[in-house]
C-alpha cells in the first residue's frame, strides 16, 4: 500500500480530533496498567509517569535527587502501574459493507475508524491487531505494540474489496479460539447477518473474558430510507431484487430497521457488550468520542 | 340511457389514464444496490396487502372520476322517470312546422305559414334556460329540410332554432305526416327523456284521413312509434277557416302528338275548392310567354270546369304553354305549365305484306285512311301530322328508315335475318313499331329470326293462324290495361265501339307473355293475348295478333280504329309524352345523339337562375345522356345546347306541383285525435298533460354526475393524504 493511502486512512485531521482521548479498558485485561485503566493486577513493573512537587508527608524515597540538584527544589517521582491493553480490531468486509450513499462506503468508513483506533492504541503504547473477514477470515495483522506495525495493519485493512456474504458468528468463533490473552475486541460491521449467531459469537467472546465493543456501521440511507421514486432494489449477498414504491414502504421499513437495532442493543446490553451506532454521515471523531466516552463513564 | 353528445364517449379511454400511469411508473424505475434488503422484504411482506388495497382504491377512485366526468360531458339522459330527484328539471319541447304548399294560403293578410311561425315562436320563447328543444319541418324538398338537432335553450332562448324558423317559407310539396312523425319518434328515442312535439299545420284532411274518414295505417303506425318513445304530439291548427280557393288542376293537350300546322287544343281543368260560387275567374292561356287567349268563367262551389284553348303551332320545337288564374287565397295552384314538343310531319313507313301491284290495293288501305295525310290546306292547317309512305314487302330490304318515326309491318309473310336486323336497328335508335300479324305470316321464319327463343325483338313465338273463314264464330276482345296511354281514352269512351270489334282470325302466341305486357286479350277460355306491347332497347313495339284489314276482323270499319291509331302512334313516338312534363322532384333524362352534342349546356330556371349541366357519354360510346336532377319549383325549365360554332339549340321540360295540395279541406283536430288516441289536440286538456310536458324527472343526469365526480376527487385527495400520512407515520 502506498504512503498516500496510509495517510488517507490515518487522516491527521481525523486523528487530531481523537488524539486527546484515552482508550480505557472497562474490564481487567491481562497485563497491568494503573491510573485510568482498571486493572485486576497490581503489577511489579512500574514506570515513571511524572513529577510532582513534594509536600510534607510524601515518601522521601521517591524524591528525585537529580531534579533537586538541577532546580534546588524537591519533586516526587510518580509511577504508574499500567496493564498493556490488547485490542483486536475485527473488520467486516462483506459485500453488504460496500454500500454507500456518500463519498465513503460503509467499508471505507469502517476502515478509517479501524485505522484511527489502531493509531490511537499504538500511540498509547498498547497493542493492536486487525482482522478482516466476510464469511471467513480473509486477512489479519497480529496484535503488536510496535508503531511500525501500524503500516502492516493498514495494509491489511485496505486490501479487501467486499465481494462475499457475511458470517460474523463463524468468524467470531474463530477469533475467540485464536485469542489466548484477554483483549478488547472491536467489531466494525453493519451486522447484517443471523442475529442469533452474531450475538452468540459475541457472547462467546465475553465468556472468554474479552471485552467487546461493537461499532455498528450504518449508511444514512439505511437508517432513513429517503427514496421517493419507484425503485428496483437489487439485493447484495445473494438477496433477491425487489421493485418497490419507497413512499409506500418507508414507514414499515423504518419500523423493521429500528426493531433490528433495538433488539441488538438489548441483546448486547444483556451480554455486557458495548454498542455504538456509527452513522457514516457523522465524523469519525464524533463516533469514537461517543464510543470511548461511554467506556470511560462505564456506559454501554 | 341516451346521450346528447355521444361522440364524447370516445374519451372514455381517458379512464385508462390512471392505470396507464400506474403501469408506466412501474416500468420507469431506478435501480439501486441495496444492502438492507432483508428489512425491506420484511416490510413489504407485512404491508403488501394493505399497500395493494390502498393503491387499487385510489386508482379506482381516479378512474371512476374520469369515467363519470366523460359521461357527464356526453350528457346522459335516462328515459324513465326513475330518478326524479336527480338532475335539473328540464322541459323538452319541439316544434313541427308544416311547410307544405297549402300553408301559402292566406287568411286576411297572413298566410298559414306566418301564423304557424308566430305560434311556434311564442312557444319557443316561453322555454327556460336549460330546457331542450328542436324543430322538424315537413313539406319541403329533402335538400331544403333542416336536420332536427337538439338545442339547449340559452338565456335569450333557442337562438339557432328561432333563426331557422324565420327562414322557413312554404314549399310546393304535400306534408306526408307519417314520415314527419316517424322522424319525430326516432328523434325522441335517440335523445331520451320525455319529449312533447307541437305540430303547427292546417291539417289537410287528405294528409291525415283516408277518403272515407278512417285512419291511415302508415300514420297510425308512425303515431304508435312516437307513443312508444314516450313522446306526446300536440296539434295546433293554424289553417284558415272556410278557405276560398280555385285551383288549376290539370293542363293537357287534346292529342298526345303535337305537330306544326295541326290544330291542337289545350284543356285546362279548374276546380272551386270552396263552398261558395266564385264568379268572374279570369283564365289566361300563354304560349312562350305571350297571351294567346283568355276566358272569364264562373265556377260553383265544389264544382269544376274544363276550358279548352285551341292553338296551332307554326314551327316545330319545344314550346312553353302556360295557363294562369287570377290570384286567390292560395296562389300556388293558380298556374300550370306544359312543355309541348311540336313535331314537323311525322314520317310513317308502312310495309304492306298484302300489296297488290295490279289493283294497287293493300293490307294497309284502312290504316292509311285512318291516319290521314299531312297536306296543308288552304287555311294553312294540316289535319294530320303523319306523312305516310307505303312500300311492298319485297322492297323493305332496301328501304331507308332514317327519317321514319314509326314503322308499320302489316301482315308481312316472311321474316329474314336481314329484315330482322333492319327492324332491330330501328328499335335501337328509339323507333316505334306497330305490327299486324295476318294470314300471310309464316310463323317459323318469324320465330327463327325475330323471336329467337325469347332473345329477339318480337315478344313471343307466333303460332299458326286460327280463323273461321265462314265468319260465323268470332271473339271479342277485352281491355286488360285500361290505364295504358294507348287505351286510356278508349276505355272511358265505349261509344268508340272498341267492344264491338269481332275477331274471326288471329294468331295465338305459343310462348308465355308477361301479364304486364298484355294490353288486350280475347274473350276465349284462354284469354289469348291479342294486343301486346314490348320495350326493346330504346324502342317499343305494339303487336296485334290480327290483321290490319278486314280479313280477320271488322276493326278497321269501327270508329275505334281511327281513335286507336291516333292514340297508339303518339305513344309509339313519344312513349310517356316525351318525358317533358314532370312532377316535383322527378329527374329529367334525355338521350342526345352524337350529331347533337354540345360542349356547353345550360339550364335556365323559372326563378331566373342559370345552372351549368354536362352531357355524359353512354356506355356504348355512341351517344350522350343528359341527366337533370329533380326540380322542386314548378315552371318551365329551358335547356340550351351551345355548340362550338355558336349555334344554340333549345329544349325544355315542365314541372308541376301536385294539385291536390290546394284542396284546403281541413280536418278538425278533434277528428284526428278521435282516430288516433295518442294524439293530444288540446294543450289545456287535463293537468296531466301540463305536468308531463313540463318534464317531471326527465333524467338529464349530467348535473348529479358532476357532483359525484367532485365527491370522488375530494375523497381521492383525502384518502391519498391519509394513506401518505399513515405511511410516513413515525418519520
Amino acid at each position: 500500500m502506498s504512503s498516500e493511502e496510509t495517510q488517507r486512512l490515518l487522516d491527521p485531521a481525523s486523528l487530531a480530533k481523537v488524539s486527546g482521548l484515552i482508550v480505557r479498558a472497562r474490564m481487567i485485561v491481562e497485563g497491568s496498567i494503573t491510573g485510568l485503566h482498571r486493572s485486576p493486577f497490581h503489577g511489579s513493573s512500574v514506570e515513571f509517569a511524572e513529577h510532582r512537587e513534594y509536600v510534607p508527608g510524601d515518601d522521601i524515597r521517591h524524591i528525585d535527587w537529580k531534579v533537586f540538584g538541577r532546580s534546588d527544589r524537591f519533586y516526587i517521582k510518580q509511577y504508574e502501574e499500567e496493564t498493556n491493553l490488547r485490542v483486536q480490531l475485527v473488520l467486516d468486509a462483506s459485500e453488504s459493507m460496500t454500500y454507500g450513499s456518500g463519498a465513503m462506503t460503509k467499508l471505507d468508513y469502517a476502515r478509517t475508524l479501524a485505522a484511527s483506533l489502531a493509531y490511537l492504541i499504538l500511540g498509547q503504547q498498547d497493542a493492536v491487531g486487525a482482522l478482516v473477514f466476510d464469511d471467513k477470515i480473509r486477512a489479519e495483522a497480529p496484535i503488536s505494540q510496535s508503531r511500525s506495525h501500524l503500516q502492516d495493519m493498514v495494509s491489511v485493512l485496505a486490501q479487501q474489496s467486499g465481494q462475499d456474504a457475511t458470517d460474523i458468528g463463524e468468524v467470531l468463533g474463530r477469533v475467540s479460539d485464536r485469542l489466548k490473552r484477554r483483549c478488547l475486541i472491536v467489531l466494525l460491521s453493519d451486522l447484517f447477518d443471523d442475529q442469533d449467531r452474531l450475538v452468540h459469537g459475541l457472547r462467546r467472546l465475553r465468556h472468554a473474558g474479552h471485552d467487546v465493543l461493537v461499532l455498528h456501521i450504518m449508511d444514512p440511507d439505511e437508517l432513513n430510507f429517503p427514496f421517493n421514486r419507484m425503485t428496483l432494489f437489487e439485493g447484495l449477498e445473494d438477496m433477491p431484487a425487489q421493485l418497490a414504491d419507497p413512499d409506500a414502504v418507508r414507514e414499515a421499513y423504518l419500523v423493521e430497521i429500528r426493531d433490528f437495532m433495538k433488539r441488538l442493543r438489548r441483546d448486547f446490553r444483556n451480554s455486557g457488550i458495548q454498542y455504538q451506532l456509527a452513522d457514516c454521515s457523522k465524523g469519525f471523531d464524533q463516533v469514537l468520542r461517543e464510543a470511548l466516552v461511554r467506556r470511560v463513564g462505564g456506559k454501554r | 340511457m341516451n346521450f346528447i353528445h355521444p361522440a364524447m364517449l370516445g374519451f372514455l379511454a381517458l379512464g385508462m389514464i390512471p392505470i396507464v400511469i400506474y403501469l408506466i411508473n412501474r416500468q420507469r424505475y431506478r435501480r439501486r444496490r441495496w444492502a438492507a434488503m432483508e428489512f425491506l422484504l420484511k416490510a413489504m411482506k407485512r404491508h403488501q396487502r394493505r399497500l395493494r388495497l390502498e393503491n387499487w382504491l385510489l386508482m379506482l377512485l381516479r378512474t371512476l372520476a374520469l369515467l363519470l366526468f366523460v359521461m357527464a360531458m356526453a350528457r346522459p339522459s335516462l328515459t324513465t322517470n326513475a330518478l326524479p330527484l336527480l338532475g335539473k328539471q328540464v322541459r323538452q319541447e319541439a316544434v313541427i312546422i308544416d311547410a307544405s304548399g297549402s300553408t301559402a294560403a292566406r287568411k286576411t293578410s297572413r298566410t298559414t305559414m306566418e301564423t304557424a311561425r308566430d305560434q311556434a315562436r311564442q312557444l319557443l320563447l316561453g322555454l327556460a334556460a336549460g330546457d331542450r328543444t328542436s324543430m322538424l319541418v315537413g313539406g319541403l324538398p329533402p335538400a331544403e329540410t333542416p336536420i332536427p338537432l337538439p338545442e339547449l335553450v340559452g338565456e335569450a332562448g333557442p337562438a339557432g332554432i328561432l333563426g331557422d324558423l324565420e327562414q322557413l317559407a312554404p314549399g310546393w310539396l304535400a306534408l306526408a305526416p307519417e314520415v314527419l312523425i316517424s322522424e319525430a319518434a326516432n328523434f325522441s328515442k335517440e335523445q331520451g327523456g320525455k319529449w312533447s312535439f307541437h305540430i303547427y299545420s292546417d291539417f289537410q284532411r287528405a294528409d291525415w284521413l283516408s277518403d272515407d274518414g278512417t285512419e291511415l295505417p302508415a300514420l297510425r303506425e308512425a303515431l304508435e312509434r312516437l307513443d312508444a318513445s314516450g313522446a306526446d304530439l300536440i296539434l295546433h291548427p293554424v289553417g284558415p277557416d272556410h278557405p276560398r280557393n280555385v285551383s288549376l288542376v290539370s293542363l293537357r293537350p287534346s292529342s298526345g302528338l303535337i305537330s306544326s300546322d295541326v290544330p291542337v287544343a289545350f284543356q285546362a281543368v279548374i276546380e272551386n275548392r270552396g263552398i261558395e260560387m266564385v264568379p268572374g275567374i279570369e283564365v289566361e292561356f300563354l304560349v312562350d310567354g305571350e297571351v294567346q287567349g283568355s276566358r272569364m268563367i264562373d265556377v260553383e262551389g265544389g264544382d269544376g270546369r274544363t276550358i279548352s284553348f285551341p292553338h296551332i303551332f307554326r314551327l316545330p320545337g319545344v314550346a312553353r304553354v302556360e295557363v294562369r288564374l287570377r290570384s286567390d287565397d292560395l296562389d300556388r295552384d293558380d298556374v300550370r305549365f306544359f312543355a309541348a314538343e311540336v313535331l314537323e310531319a311525322v314520317d310513317v313507313l308502312v310495309v304492306d305484306g298484302g300489296w297488290d301491284a295490279v289493283s294497287e290495293s293493300s293490307e294497309s288501305d284502312w290504316l292509311i285512311a285512318a291516319l290521314g295525310n299531312d297536306e296543308v290546306g288552304p287555311t294553312g292547317v294540316r289535319l294530320s301530322p303523319y306523312r305516310v309512305e307505303v312500300i311492298p314487302e319485297d322492297r323493305f330490304h332496301s328501304a331507308d328508315l332514317a327519317s321514319a318515326r314509326v314503322l308499320v309491318l302489316a301482315d308481312l309473310s316472311r321474316m329474314s335475318e336481314e329484315i330482322s336486323e333492319k327492324v332491330e336497328g330501328f328499335l335501337k335508335r328509339g323507333g316505334g313499331v306497330l305490327i299486324f300479324t295476318g294470314p300471310r305470316m309464316i310463323p317459323e321464319s318469324w320465330s327463327t329470326h325475330a323471336w329467337r327463343d325469347g332473345s329477339g325483338w318480337f315478344p313471343y313465338e307466333p303460332g299458326p293462324a286460327i280463323e273461321d273463314r265462314r265468319r260465323q264464330n268470332f271473339f271479342h276482345w277485352q281491355i286488360d290495361s285500361p290505364d295504358h296511354p294507348v287505351l286510356e281514352y278508349l276505355s272511358g269512351f265505349p261509344e268508340a265501339g272498341l267492344g264491338d270489334v269481332a275477331i274471326h282470325g288471329h294468331r295465338k302466341p305459343l310462348s308465355p307473355v308477361s301479364e304486364s305486357d298484355v294490353l288486350m286479350s280475347l274473350d276465349d277460355f284462354e284469354s289469348t293475348p291479342i294486343l301486346v306491347q314490348k320495350g326493346y332497347e330504346s324502342g317499343v313495339l305494339l303487336v296485334f295478333g290480327t290483321g290490319a284489314d278486314r280479313d280477320w276482323s271488322n276493326f278497321p270499319i269501327t270508329p275505334a280504329y281511327v281513335c286507336f291509331l291516333h292514340e297508339a302512334f303518339p305513344w309509339l313516338i313519344l312513349r310517356d309524352g316525351g318525358g317533358r312534363n314532370l312532377a316535383l322532384g322527378q329527374p329529367w333524362l334525355q338521350q342526345v345523339s352524337s350529331e347533337q352534342y354540345a360542349p356547353r349546356v345550360t339550364m335556365l330556371t323559372p326563378e331566373g337562375g342559370a345552372v351549368p349541366l354536362a352531357l355524359k357519354e353512354t356506355e356504348d360510346l355512341r351517344s350522350f345522356r343528359l341527366e337533370v336532377p329533380g326540380r322542386w319549383v314548378p315552371g318551365v325549365y329551358e335547356i340550351r345546347f351551345e355548340a362550338d360554332t355558336g349555334e344554340v339549340r333549345s329544349d325544355a321540360f315542365a314541372v308541376n306541383a301536385r294539385s291536390e295540395e290546394g284542396a284546403l279541406v281541413l280536418a278538425a283536430p278533434e277528428e284526428i285525435a278521435a282516430l288516433y288516441p295518442s294524439v293530444v289536440h288540446d294543450r289545456s286538456q287535463g293537468s296531466d298533460l301540463e305536468e308531463n310536458s313540463m318534464g317531471v324527472g326527465l333524467g338529464d343526469i349530467w348535473y348529479p354526475l358532476f357532483w359525484t365526480v367532485l365527491v370522488l376527487l375530494i375523497t381521492e385527495t383525502g384518502l391519498a393524504y391519509f394513506f401518505g400520512r399513515a405511511r410516513r407515520g413515525s418519520e
